[in-house]
């Protein structure tokens, strides 16, 4: 009873090819949107603002024009976000898991808990506890409590796979605890703090709810100007915009990936 | 049940095959002991025949029948994994139920059987245990119940001992030598352990980067050989650089010249003669002295490092012979156990310790490290 | 630590706005909304992840590193993002229609973005890729001599997904779902571009919250959402590992 081909290859090719399928429908709309980015309005029924001729880079340069105080803010918040979750988040990371002291238990998982709790009600606790004003620091604010747990997350992870012998045996050659940090901790975390810091900024530059909130008509960050994008202007326009969006990330992405972005699970909210 | 392996033949696009062309009728009803060091092939070979992996040509014949394209699960074969591999969410009884779970067994007759199983293997307390909470001896215990609970034709296994520490191992051979044998299954037991191999097996296969050297019953492949290879994988072996003369009847070695056995080859060759077939003597009987270097007392012996001109021997005498530091040690051979190989001109011995060739000091005296 | 002190002044400011959440009708048809589809999307996402997660961590092939970066792309859209992706493929203009109409001549599931199908689709978008991760790692760690060992015994393929490798990974699973869920209760992005004819709970507290000025109605709709995620997220959590 001999098989020209064992179950087994079946098996595996049919799920090779599930999985290939499942690739190609998550990437499909964004090929789309780019494609509609730049192709000419008119196959899609619709005029289109701002456009000179057809698949230049106009769209992007209009896109630009219109929302670009939404840019600015973005890449402000995220400037400000960034290294505050990582100034405080690694050391407190390095804290819990190095030096533990009584209650830096609870401490954690209080730092936590931002990820537990569903992304609107944290928005809308902000909102209402900062007095229903918008101000920048309460946009920091919300930003730091998605970041910071995933700040101590990865740098966690990255502290506990390395061996405290290594700590042990700088100290028992005479390096003080600040020195051992500095020279010995602090360079084989480096990946992990770039990790963290990728994770950080794709987080914060796409964090949609605690910015939507806060924003009013004429303050807004960038993925709350997507919003308005794709209920008032046209297909090609929202198009374009989404990619301005997605330009930094991607690359991002592909560095966390490098990087070993397995941390993700818990990370993104939406 | 019959089991014949044809051409059996596996690479992994290293360049050197895995198993490259093994053929072999193993004898039915018996434990035929494969080994070889780690990279031989033993493995390999074991995992085709359970149909675990897909050779890349050849052939396996159950009872006469050609099972190559048959997937493992309906060959009907036990097997037990190095790693046990038992099932971390069931409890014993329901790992050691497993295999007749699948052959369609009631609940009320499987579990039934599992328990006589357990029973043989000395378990049978342990049946609602989680599998996490047993020791290394108890996991290898419910492994061979559950590769045995369903009456398999062949047993396979897979170095089984060789994740325990060494007196949990010598304690469990015991044990496994006498229920396999009351089983009189067929049985292949894959071992880098020459001693496992030498008590278990009834049959001794030696493997070697992914071919058989040499078969036989160990005792015969013990003290004859083929190879210097399987003459020091079995035990410590002297190998001394000889020469048989041109008209076949004198061996000269380095240090003494005697009749040659009968049959031997003019020319160069290696003699093997093992420590125990050294013996001393007083110096009328002896063939030889030579100089002593060490004396280690091992417990059942004590083993000397002596040097014969500069050929260095290890022999094994009575733990409770003196040994003073005398002059010269007379030592004898034992003709009948010398075994010769061939040698080319130069030639040095395989090994970790390889001698420069025309340079005093040995041929590889000491055993191959088997732990 | 200290936004969470503030989220929490903000929250508990408004019990008494609880019994109105629990009687008008509105309210609760949105939190019911948002548990069904959540919990819908939590079971279809992780079933559609099983087989991806399995072959990213046993098997390798040519485009493999592509398919998994791109599987694991949507992990980083915004929810917002997201919703226009589901109008760019289901709204009344989107690409699926259009094909459908190219090849049979009928443009199906033309504006089905707005509909619950289409606010499921977005879930599945961004929870397909979580899933496969999650349970990706779970199967990479799978010990591969129990696939054998259970072949071995006699187990088919079938037998042995549901008796080896589905209870192996069942903590992964369950512990998968429980994430899934969370994310889909809270997603609001997605609820404000898609859920045009109905509602769910984020949006529902959004419009309280802005539309109403009523502050108190969306504290206490956000508190009844963090108590259902949160029992949910319990109830798959104690199954997990």
């Amino acid at each position: 009873m001999s098989l020209p081909v064992s179950p087994r290859r079946v098996a595996r090719t049919v799920g090779i090819a599930v999985t290939v399928a499942l690739a190609l429908c998550l990437v499909a709309p964004l090929v789309v949107t780019a494609l509609g980015a730049f192709v000419h309005a008119d196959w899609y029924g619709q005029r289109s603002e701002g456009t000179g001729a057809v698949g230049t880079l106009g769209l992007f340069r209009y896109v630009l024009g219109l929302w670009s105080g939404a840019l600015v803010i973005s890449l402000r918040l995220v400037g400000t976000v960034l290294p505050l979750a990582l100034l405080i988040g690694a050391p407190a990371a390095f804290a819990f898991r190095r030096r533990p002291f009584p209650g830096s238990g609870v401490l954690e998982t209080l730092a936590m808990t931002p990820l537990a709790i569903p992304g609107i009600a944290l928005a809308v606790g902000l909102l209402l506890g900062g007095g229903r004003t918008v101000r920048f620091d309460l946009l920091v604010a919300g930003h730091l409590a998605y970041t910071l747990p995933l700040v101590l997350k990865t740098v966690s992870n990255a502290l506990e796979r390395e061996d405290p012998d290594l700590e042990r045996s700088a100290r028992s050659l005479g390096a003080g605890p600040w020195l051992t940090a500095a020279w010995v901790t602090l360079p084989r975390l480096v990946p992990g703090l770039v990790l963290s810091a990728l994770l950080v900024f794709a987080v914060s530059w796409g964090e949609f709810n605690v910015s939507f909130l806060l924003a009013t008509p004429l303050v807004q960050t960038f993925p709350a100007a997507l919003y308005l994008t794709y209920t008032t202007n046209s297909f090609p326009v929202a198009a374009a915009a989404t990619l301005v969006f997605l330009a930094p990330i991607l690359p991002a992405f592909l560095a966390i990936q490098a990087l070993g972005g397995d941390e993700f699970r818990r990370g993104l909210s939406t | 049940m019959k089991l014949e392996v044809r051409g059996l033949s596996k690479a992994y696009g290293h360049g050197r095959p895995a198993v490259a062309s093994v053929s072999h009728v193993f004898p039915e009803g018996r434990i035929s002991a494969l080994l070889g060091p780690s990279g031989a092939g033993k493995s390999t070979a074991l995992w085709m025949i359970a149909g675990l992996t897909d050779p890349d040509a050849g052939a396996v014949f159950l009872d006469g029948r050609d099972v190559t394209n048959v997937p493992a699960e309906k060959r009907d074969i036990g097997m037990v994994f190095q790693s046990y591999a038992l099932f971390p969410h069931l409890t014993v009884l329901e790992n050691v139920a497993f295999g007749l779970r699948t052959r369609g067994v009631g609940r009320a007759e499987r579990m039934a059987r599992a328990r006589e199983v357990l029973e043989m293997v000395r378990m049978a307390d342990f049946g609602s245990r989680p599998v996490d909470r047993l020791s290394g001896g108890e996991q290898q215990r419910v492994a061979l119940a559950r590769a045995l609970a369903f009456r398999p034709r062949i047993l396979l296994l897979d170095e089984p001992l060789s994740a325990l520490d060494a007196k949990l191992r010598e304690d469990l051979r015991g044990e496994l030598l006498s229920l396999l044998r009351a089983l009189a299954l067929t049985t292949l037991y894959v071992t880098h352990d020459q001693a496992e191999a030498l008590t278990l097996g009834d049959e001794l296969v030696v493997m070697r980067e992914g071919r058989i050297e040499q078969t036989g019953r160990p005792a015969d492949v013990y003290h004859r050989p083929a190879s210097p290879f399987v003459a020091r994988f079995l035990g410590a072996a002297n190998l001394v650089a000889a020469d048989v003369s041109a008209r076949g009847d004198d061996l000269r070695l380095p240090f003494a010249t005697l009749d040659a056995p009968g049959g031997a080859e003019a020319g160069p060759c290696w003699a093997m003669l093992r420590p125990e077939d050294l013996e001393v003597v007083g110096p009328a009987e002896a063939d030889f002295t030579a100089a002593l270097a060490s004396a280690q007392f091992l417990g059942p012996v004590q083993r000397l490092r002596v040097f014969a001109g500069r050929q260095e021997l290890l022999l094994d005498v009575p733990n409770d012979l003196a040994i003073g530091d005398e002059a010269g040690v007379p030592i004898r051979m034992k003709r009948e156990k010398i075994v010769l190989f061939a040698r080319a001109e130069g030639e040095a011995p395989e090994g970790p310790s390889v001698p420069p060739p025309g340079a005093a000091v040995s041929s590889d005296v000491f055993p191959r490290t088997v732990h | 630590m200290w936004p969470l002190a503030r989220l929490a002044a903000g929250t508990f400011s408004s019990p008494g706005a609880f019994l109105e959440v629990v009687e008008a009708g509105r309210y609760r048809t949105s939190l019911i909304n948002s548990l069904v589809l959540s919990t819908a999307a939590a079971f279809v996402s992780v079933a559609i992840a099983i087989v991806p997660a399995w072959v990213f961590a046993r098997e390798r092939f040519p485009a493999r590193n592509l398919a998994r970066t791109a599987v694991s792309l949507p992990l980083t859209f915004s929810g917002v993002l997201v919703g226009f992706l589901v109008i760019v493929m289901l709204g009344r203009i989107g690409a699926v229609p259009k094909l459908a109409g190219l090849v049979t001549g009928r443009e199906l599931f033309a504006g089905s973005a707005f509909t619950l199908a289409g606010l499921f689709a977005a879930y599945l978008y961004f929870e397909i890729p979580r899933a496969v991760m999650t349970l990706e790692a779970a199967f990479r760690h799978f010990p591969p001599e129990l696939d054998a060992a259970a072949r071995s015994l006699g187990a088919g393929p079938v037998a042995r997904l549901l008796h080896v490798t589905l209870p192996y990974a069942a903590p992964a699973m369950f512990s998968t779902l429980a994430v899934t869920f969370s994310a889909s209760m809270g997603s609001f992005g997605v609820a404000l571009v898609l859920a045009r004819r109905f509602t769910v709970a984020p949006l529902e507290i959004y419009t309280e919250l802005t539309a109403f000025l009523n502050d108190a109605v969306a504290g206490a709709l956000c508190i009844a959402l963090a108590i259902l995620t949160f029992g949910v997220d319990r109830l798959f959590a104690r199954r997990a590992a």
